[in-house]
């Protein structure tokens, strides 16, 4: 997809995150273009996760500014982030385990819904043509995910990638322009890993949808990937290319290790 | 049933033409898409046939020629199948995941410039292979799913060609009715490949006349009408579903569904509640060891309710085969058994509604063919192949016995030759392999009787078929084995998925089993054997056990049927996985193909044969140890 579209999504400028005494981000700036695939790699407490967070508003930066298609904050509230487009899903399966797969994706179509919490209780006016139209959305998403056995199941009793999957698909029910997803494909088989990857890179293609994800199967990364950013105790230390990261001795010694 | 005396000179397109007339607004199809079921009328059906012929017309498609269509069970597909035939073009139906070299000796042999193919996975397969097959000019897709960024030079979507075919039609008006009343009974209407399970895939050329009267026989014999629901999951390109579904759909007038997608049939199965239902053996065998393994795994009262009253049907059924009748307190028990147990339980599965129900392809497991019939369906065995029209007996509803398949339906008629090969003759058998002159030949002799390849035995009034002729072994005592019959017995167990035996020219015969993944898992997690996936379960010495006492009971059996004579299997092994269509170890119709399986495993079966009590075997680079068990 690179190279097709020069178009900014995402522009992260100096930032930096600290609980506390501890800095969990330092002055990072990095860009991520329209209908890339961005991977964030790095070891465990790189600052990732706290990366992703920072996009999305669950935490609110000290210093530097967030440009989301073109419009500049220095905070951003999650749900803000929401309505902006951007969807993501956590590394622990944060889906409503009570609930079936259609119901949780549906969920996911909140902020599309304009009908009143009065008109909904009373099944009156708007809700009716609304659930139609947000259930044959959800339908769709469903159909694309290959969901259709387990429409009607309780997430709860499905395998852990069938869940990873629904995540998704309850990411893109919000039809998002930026999806974030934080290591979608941790703990899952071979099987899933290829499943899950194909569908990233399908709803990419046909939706245009801009990925930025955390993954640790380099494998993977390399693989779908336009381009990868790779952090190290808060920093950043290689933005580029896949073939560029592989070439990169910064990286190299943060992955293998050498003395701090 | 409007056909009678007419069948002779009916075709596919004026069959069309009449429910379009005759049942203008009742449902054709029916198809389920984003969760909802969506009907397409006999009249709507008719305008996209129309809309589609014509659209081929325009691009150049003339009478005569073959058009291929790749995919699975979607009426668009089938759509495309009458298209072709409204235009006097013959449809090759081919496999959903035909690739490669299979795919692009078909597309040779029928010299196909046009194929329609259901999404990118068909297109890509077809674009793999384009350069080999000089011929292909056009193809058609119907899903857009992945399509974007192909190069649309030689690619055309379903819409597009309907389009065009507005079009051409309102230029041409009177063009279609015209092809379709040139269309004579006679002419091709299907090129359907065989499994090539025993050879060469070849090209069976049905004419109209073939699968109309074989259909209409069918129909007449089961009571089939208008009313009735058809559910198509079996292969498109299989000659039994082109034949119980878009034949007898296109006879009759009833309505032909199609499923959401493979992994939902069953579901879907439940909310269409079809009326007639063909499946063959291992989809019957799927059903079985789901619902004993639901029910194993359900309350203990559960358990001994249901297996209370299936003991009770066994016994009515056994003495009603017997020709004695059931004592009023049995026939109470039964009573009270369908509605609390037996009725429930069909409903669950989508079977309630079933009137007809039919198998063949395959020999059906006892213990699968009774449980069925326990459960009070009346499940009957057929018999056919694709040179046949894929039925040529069905059991009568008042004698269906275990082992037989039946009598010839209405037009056709079997005898057997003095090495009791079956021979058929009648409305259903082909016209020729296409473009094969000297096997057609060979298989259709000079008074029109077509041979099998499949020993028959004609006992009580009814046929039965033995094995394949070419299949029939003989262990170094000259003692005649037949595998087929052996494995159907295997597979009766919850527990064995697939077998296959061997023994030709040697001294015993000896088995390769695979699990039923599913069933070895319940029962492994109930008898604490831990276990990884499927290999860890195959290797597990209590597994092995487990799998022996099956084969000892096997063996038991064998020695007691006295018409065909098998000797009992003396060792077996556990494959490591289970055999698939991919490596070419089964054909779409999941059949065994004998001749890959020994060439792939030779170097175990010789360890089956010597004295070695384990054996190992690489596969794809990996290296695996089997247990050998003796029984």
């Amino acid at each position: 997809m690179a190279g097709k579209e020069r178009e900014s999504a995402l522009k992260l400028e100096n930032i930096s995150l600290s609980f506390g005494g501890v800095k969990a981000i330092s002055n990072i700036s990095f860009e991520v273009l329209k209908g890339e695939v961005c991977a964030v790699i790095g070891p465990n407490g790189a600052g990732k996760s706290s990366m992703l967070n920072v996009i999305n508003g669950i935490y609110l930066p000290q210093e530097g500014t967030i440009t989301f298609q073109g419009i500049s904050r220095k905070k951003v509230k999650t749900r803000d982030a929401a309505i902006q487009g951007i969807a993501r899903t956590f590394q622990n399966i944060g889906l409503f385990k009570g609930m079936t797969v259609l119901d949780n994706l549906l969920c996911g179509r909140n902020l599309q819904m304009k009908s009143t919490f009065f008109e909904q209780a009373f099944w009156f006016g708007r809700p009716r043509k609304e659930e139609l139209y947000h259930r044959e959305k959800v339908e769709e998403i469903i159909k694309f995910l290959q969901l259709e056995t387990i429409r009607y199941t309780g997430v709860s009793s499905l395998p852990y990638g069938m869940q990873k999957r629904v995540e998704l698909g309850r990411a893109l029910a919000s039809e998002p322009k930026m999806l974030l997803l934080d290591e979608p494909m941790a703990g899952m088989n071979l099987e899933e890993k290829l499943d899950l990857s194909c569908y990233m890179l399908e709803v990419n293609r046909e939706f245009g949808t801009t990925i930025v994800l955390i993954e640790h199967d380099m494998g993977v990364v390399m693989d779908i990937s336009d381009h990868v950013i790779v952090m190290d105790y808060g920093r950043k230390i290689g933005d580029g290319t896949p073939a560029e990261i592989m070439n990169n001795q910064e990286v190299m010694d943060a992955y293998l290790g050498v003395a701090h | 049933m409007q056909t009678g005396s007419a069948v002779e000179t009916q075709t596919f397109p004026k069959l069309l033409l009449r429910n379009a007339s005759q049942y203008s607004s009742k449902s054709a199809n029916r198809i389920k898409d984003l969760g909802i079921w969506h009907n397409t009328s006999w009249q709507q059906q008719l305008e996209q046939v129309r809309a589609f012929a014509c659209g081929l017309a325009a691009k150049g498609v003339v009478r005569g020629q073959n058009v291929a269509v790749i995919g699975n069970n979607i009426p668009r597909l089938y759509w495309a199948v009458s298209a072709a035939q409204c235009l006097g073009c013959v449809p090759v139906p081919i496999h959903a995941d035909a690739r490669g070299k299979e795919l692009s000796a078909i597309l040779q042999e029928t010299d196909i410039h046009i194929a329609v193919a259901q999404d990118q996975q068909q297109v890509d397969a077809l674009l793999a292979v384009k350069e080999s097959c000089p011929g292909l000019k056009e193809i058609v897709f119907l899903s857009n799913r992945g399509m974007g960024e192909y190069d649309r030079q030689h690619l055309l979507s379903y819409r597009d060609i309907q389009q065009l075919g507005s079009q051409f039609d309102a230029d041409h008006p009177g063009f279609f009715d015209e092809v379709v009343n040139t269309i004579k009974a006679d002419d091709p209407a299907i090129i359907l490949y065989t499994s090539g399970a025993t050879g060469p895939a070849r090209g069976v050329v049905l004419s109209h006349q073939n699968l109309i009267s074989t259909a209409s026989s069918v129909a007449n014999q089961e009571g089939l009408s208008s009313q009735d629901e058809i559910l198509a999951f079996l292969p498109l390109a299989w000659a039994s579903n082109i034949l119980f579904t878009y034949a007898i759909s296109m006879v009759t007038g009833c309505c032909l569904n199609c499923p959401e997608s493979s992994d939902t049939i069953f579901n879907d199965m439940r909310e269409i509640g079809p009326t007639f239902l063909f499946a063959p053996p291992h989809i019957y065998k799927y059903l079985v060891t789901m619902i004993n393994t639901r029910i194993d795994s359900s309350r203990a009262l559960d358990n001994v309710i249901f297996h209370y009253f299936s003991n009770v049907a066994i016994r009515v059924g056994n003495k009603r085969t017997e020709g004695k009748s059931a004592s009023l307190v049995e026939r109470l028990q039964l009573l009270i058994g369908q509605v609390l147990v037996f009725e429930p339980l069909k409903n669950v599965y989508g079977l309630s509604k079933v009137r007809v129900a039919l198998t063949g392809g395959h020999p059906i497991s006892p213990d699968v063919f009774g449980f069925f019939r326990t459960i009070g369906m009346d499940l009957r065995q057929t018999y056919g192949l694709t040179e046949a029209s894929a039925c040529v007996t069905i059991q009568p509803k008042d004698h269906v016995k275990q082992n037989t398949v039946g009598k010839p339906i209405a037009g056709m008629e079997y005898k057997l030759d003095g090495d009791g090969q079956v021979l058929i003759r009648g409305a259903g058998v082909m016209q020729g392999y296409y473009n094969n002159g000297h096997v057609s030949a060979d298989a259709l002799d000079s008074e029109g009787w077509l041979s099998s390849g499949d020993l028959g035995l004609v006992a009580d009034n009814s046929l039965r078929i033995v094995d394949r002729q070419n299949d029939v072994g003989m262990l170094d005592n000259e003692q005649h084995f037949y595998p087929s019959r052996i494995e159907s017995r295997l597979k009766s167990s919850a527990y064995i998925h697939e077998a296959i035996v061997f023994g030709d020219r040697r001294d015993a015969v000896v088995a390769f089993i695979t699990i039923d993944r599913d069933a070895v898992s319940v029962w492994a997690d109930s008898n604490n054997v831990r276990y990884t996936g499927y290999a860890s379960l195959a290797a597990n010495e209590s597994v092995n056990a487990l799998i022996k006492a099956q084969v000892s009971k096997v063996n038991d059996e064998l020695a007691k049927v006295a018409e065909v004579k098998n000797p009992r299997i003396s060792r077996f092994l556990i494959l490591h996985r289970q055999l698939d269509e991919q490596s070419g170890e089964l054909t779409h119709t999941r059949k065994l193909r004998r001749e890959v399986i020994y060439k792939e495993y030779a170097p175990l079966i010789e360890a089956l044969y010597s004295a070695q009590k384990t054996a190992s075997f690489t596969d794809n680079n990996d290296q695996h140890d089997y247990i050998l068990c003796r029984l």
